[in-house]
């Protein structure tokens, strides 16, 4: 047998169990819908969106879109401010990020009962993205030990193929390339690296050098986390490490390591890249940006002083096209079925060089075979993606006085980010609050809300409305939970006298308003001010509380006769 | 005979292949469930409460949540309900009447849960009898180690009780665990 034939014979022996169970996996991509990003997003209406989300989650485990659902719904959670709800939902998300080799054998079985399709867990960055979000949630809750804990366990070790002779990070075309030309070569008997025949191993699995992490916000959190848990060894070495990575970072390391500070604001702004497919067939993947990258700083305003500028401590672009922080399943995928399509046809075939025997073409031909039923498929490679992660973060070390201040955000050069948080009670025991700001990320301008800067219903954050007061419900412009305070202040105004604390919680109860996210199965949804059924308000100096309660919302409109009694007695009455 | 025998061996086989590796190296509840169980054992078999009477000094132990320095996180519920098995390892009763031992949970958890209207699990007397002079704490370290295909997390969980007043190590109990799995970490 000719080394030609021998090889063609590897192609179908390689590619027969390969082919069906991937054009069955292409033709269920193929059939996959592209991720649609609710518009709401943009425009800072996290609420819609979430609870539009959370309600369309899948709850069937055997679903490739379990994780993704859940992943898109606690990260969109904690952009309206809502972190104990987000907790929620991420437990579900750590669970599975820290279930190893999930899409390996049967453990998949295990989790998600499915052996035709692989389980969606995400590329490496969305992994690491997500744990920083958890470990932000935990911090938001003054969870620090478990912050650390969730951010230590985002600092996964890497694989890293190197680079090209200009010195660029290799994409994964050219990682499919160099893994087929190892192939190649060790069939012919001129394996370039002994070690890698001996050990019968693919490239993929070998021909990288396990590096250190280099996501900076993951060290940023973990640094802060050990700050707050009074452990500054550890703490100083996450900021020295991103100081390393990112010396522009040095002077803001400098700020976490040493300074006074007892509010810890993540900044978010714009959208994360889209996957999309490439290269022959569209068989590989890779991330185009969505909201471009550049250096623009975050101007931070603290009751109205002068502004101070901040750097970017995280560029999801950037991060999102390095091979690093990619699974390689495309390339697997494409490698297995494609094989020398990859080499001999399309835009990554400069360079490659040739197949050198006479049955290239055979070889290319059953390639191209299998091509065409990507093609027929009408599929590429599964392009789903966590589309709500933002585009870039910046991290903000602030002393805040008391919680009167205002806070006011905006990337430099886009007005329409502008953002002023409230509500902020400072933490008194030496700690810090942390809280995740996501901004808008549409203009032209900024929504009303997110500049007024005010707070214009009572609520359990910052007390009742100054002056008379009574239930938003009732057309009054409080929003408190029921308790014999929020009733005594209501009655000193001269409402409700005659009620009795269970008499309101009837009121409540009779319009299906629930009070906790309890209540609410553990998840709340929307507020009553924006037309929803609960009264869990978000984390003040977030967009959501500003979202919420910066602006003046429609009046209640009451579902039971007896709300709407009691309304038009009030009204009467004034 | 013979073919019990055999029967065995296959069983034997089976049972082998089927076992698989382990995926996960978090806490499982069972392992909450034999931390608290053996640190109760350790406690309340300890001189320094076997030695105690009714007429001993009173001891007002607060009761603090687990800090968690592993690499996992345990949910703010689950630190509390370790310190909850071990107290509840005992009645608190008998622990009042024969020991003179109250337990008391710190204030702010007690406001967290009066705010939260489960006013069941806060003691009422409590004002009268925060005279607090013993805390018990638990801290969780872990030391992981990591490749791409395989993590292995020791934990190391240490409990103690310290006298306020005199800075004492009145008990303290250990429990380890080692947790390994293999696969793609982020696969």
């Amino acid at each position: 047998m000719s080394d030609g034939r021998w090889q063609m014979d590897r192609v179908r022996l390689k590619a027969a169990p390969l082919v069906l169970p991937l054009v069955t996996m292409v033709v269920a991509v193929g059939c996959q819908q592209p991720m649609k990003t609710p518009a709401a997003v943009v425009h800072g209406d996290y609420g819609a969106a979430r609870v539009e989300l959370y309600r369309s989650m899948t709850a069937n485990r055997n679903d490739r879109m379990y994780l993704l659902d859940r992943m898109r719904v606690a990260v969109l959670t904690m952009a309206d401010g809502y972190a104990a709800s987000a907790g929620y939902v991420f437990e579900e998300v750590y669970e599975i990020l820290r279930t190893q080799g999930i899409n390996e054998d049967k453990t998949v079985e295990s989790v998600v009962l499915n052996e035709d399709l692989r389980f969606w867990k995400g590329e490496p960055f969305e992994q690491a993205l997500a744990l920083a979000f958890y470990s932000m949630q935990q911090a938001s809750l003054g969870s620090w030990d478990n912050a650390r804990a969730a951010a230590d366990n985002a600092l996964f070790y890497l694989k890293d193929f190197g680079t090209d002779d200009r010195g660029q990070r290799i994409d994964t075309a050219e990682i499919a390339r160099r893994s087929l030309i190892y192939e190649q070569a060790l069939d012919r008997g001129e394996d370039p690296d002994r070690a890698l025949e001996e050990k019968g191993e693919d490239y993929l699995d070998s021909g990288y050098v396990a590096v250190q992490s280099n996501f900076t916000l993951g060290y940023l959190l973990n640094g802060v986390a050990n700050r707050m848990l009074d452990r500054p060894e550890e703490a100083n070495d996450n900021f020295r490490r991103v100081a390393a990575i990112d010396p522009s970072l040095k002077e803001l390391m400098q700020s976490f390591r040493e300074g006074q500070y007892n509010t810890v604001l993540i900044v978010a702004y714009g959208l994360g890249p889209e996957k999309i497919g490439y290269g022959p067939s569209d068989s590989l993947a890779r991330f185009v940006p969505r909201f471009r990258s550049d250096a623009a700083q975050l101007s931070v305003q603290v009751d109205g002083l002068p502004a101070r500028r901040y750097p970017q401590v995280l560029d999801v672009n950037v991060m999102a096209a390095d091979h690093m922080w990619n699974n390689l399943a495309d390339v697997r995928a494409a490698k297995a079925v494609l094989g020398d399509v990859l080499l001999g046809g399309g835009a990554i075939a400069a360079g490659a060089g040739a197949v050198g025997n006479s049955d290239a073409a055979l070889i290319a031909g059953a390639s191209a075979v299998a091509a065409g039923l990507f093609l027929k498929a009408g599929a590429h490679v599964d392009v789903r993606y966590c589309d709500v992660m933002p585009q870039r973060l910046y991290a903000v070390p602030l002393f805040v006085a008391d919680q009167r201040a205002t806070i006011t955000l905006q990337v430099d050069g886009r007005p329409w980010t502008q953002l002023t948080l409230t509500g902020l009670n400072p933490a008194r025991d030496g700690l810090a609050r942390l809280r995740y700001v996501a901004l808008v990320s549409a203009g032209p301008t900024p929504p009303p809300w997110a500049t007024s800067g005010q707070v214009f219903y009572g609520n359990a954050d910052t007390g009742p409305m100054p002056g008379a007061t009574f239930p938003y419900i009732l057309g009054g412009d409080d929003v408190q939970l029921p308790s014999d305070r929020v009733l005594d202040d209501y009655q000193a105004s001269g409402y409700l006298t005659g009620f009795t604390l269970a008499d309101l919680n009837e009121l409540y109860r009779s319009e299906r308003i629930a009070y906790t996210r309890q209540d609410q199965g553990g998840y709340a949804g929307r507020h009553v001010l924006e037309g929803g059924g609960s009264l869990v308000i978000p984390l003040a100096a977030t967009a959501g509380f500003a979202r919420i309660l910066g602006q003046v919302h429609p009046p209640y409109e009451p579902q039971s006769s007896s709300v709407r009694q009691a309304a038009d007695e009030i009204r009467n009455r004034n | 005979m013979a073919l019990l025998s055999m029967r065995l061996w296959v069983l034997l086989l089976i049972a082998a292949g089927c076992a698989a590796p382990a995926r996960s190296t978090r806490f499982t509840d069972a392992d909450f469930s034999e931390i608290a169980s053996a640190m109760a054992q350790s406690l309340y078999a300890s001189d320094a409460i076997q030695n105690r009477t009714p007429d001993s000094p009173l001891w007002v132990v607060s009761i603090d949540k687990v800090t968690n320095l592993t690499s996992d996180v345990i949910t703010v519920p689950e630190q509390w309900a370790i310190m909850a098995r071990i107290i509840g390892a005992a009645p608190l009763e008998e622990l009042d009447r024969v020991k003179n031992i109250r337990f008391v949970i710190p204030p702010e958890r007690a406001l967290a849960l009066r705010d939260r209207g489960i006013d069941d699990e806060v003691d009422l007397a409590y004002g009268s009898r925060r005279e607090v002079n013993h805390t018990m704490t638990a801290t969780f370290r872990s030391v992981t180690r990591a490749n791409p295909t395989a993590r292995t997390d020791v934990y190391l969980c240490v409990f103690e009780l310290l006298d306020l007043d005199t800075g004492q190590l009145v008990w303290s109990g250990s429990y380890e665990i080692k947790r390994s799995a293999v696969g793609k970490v982020w696969d």
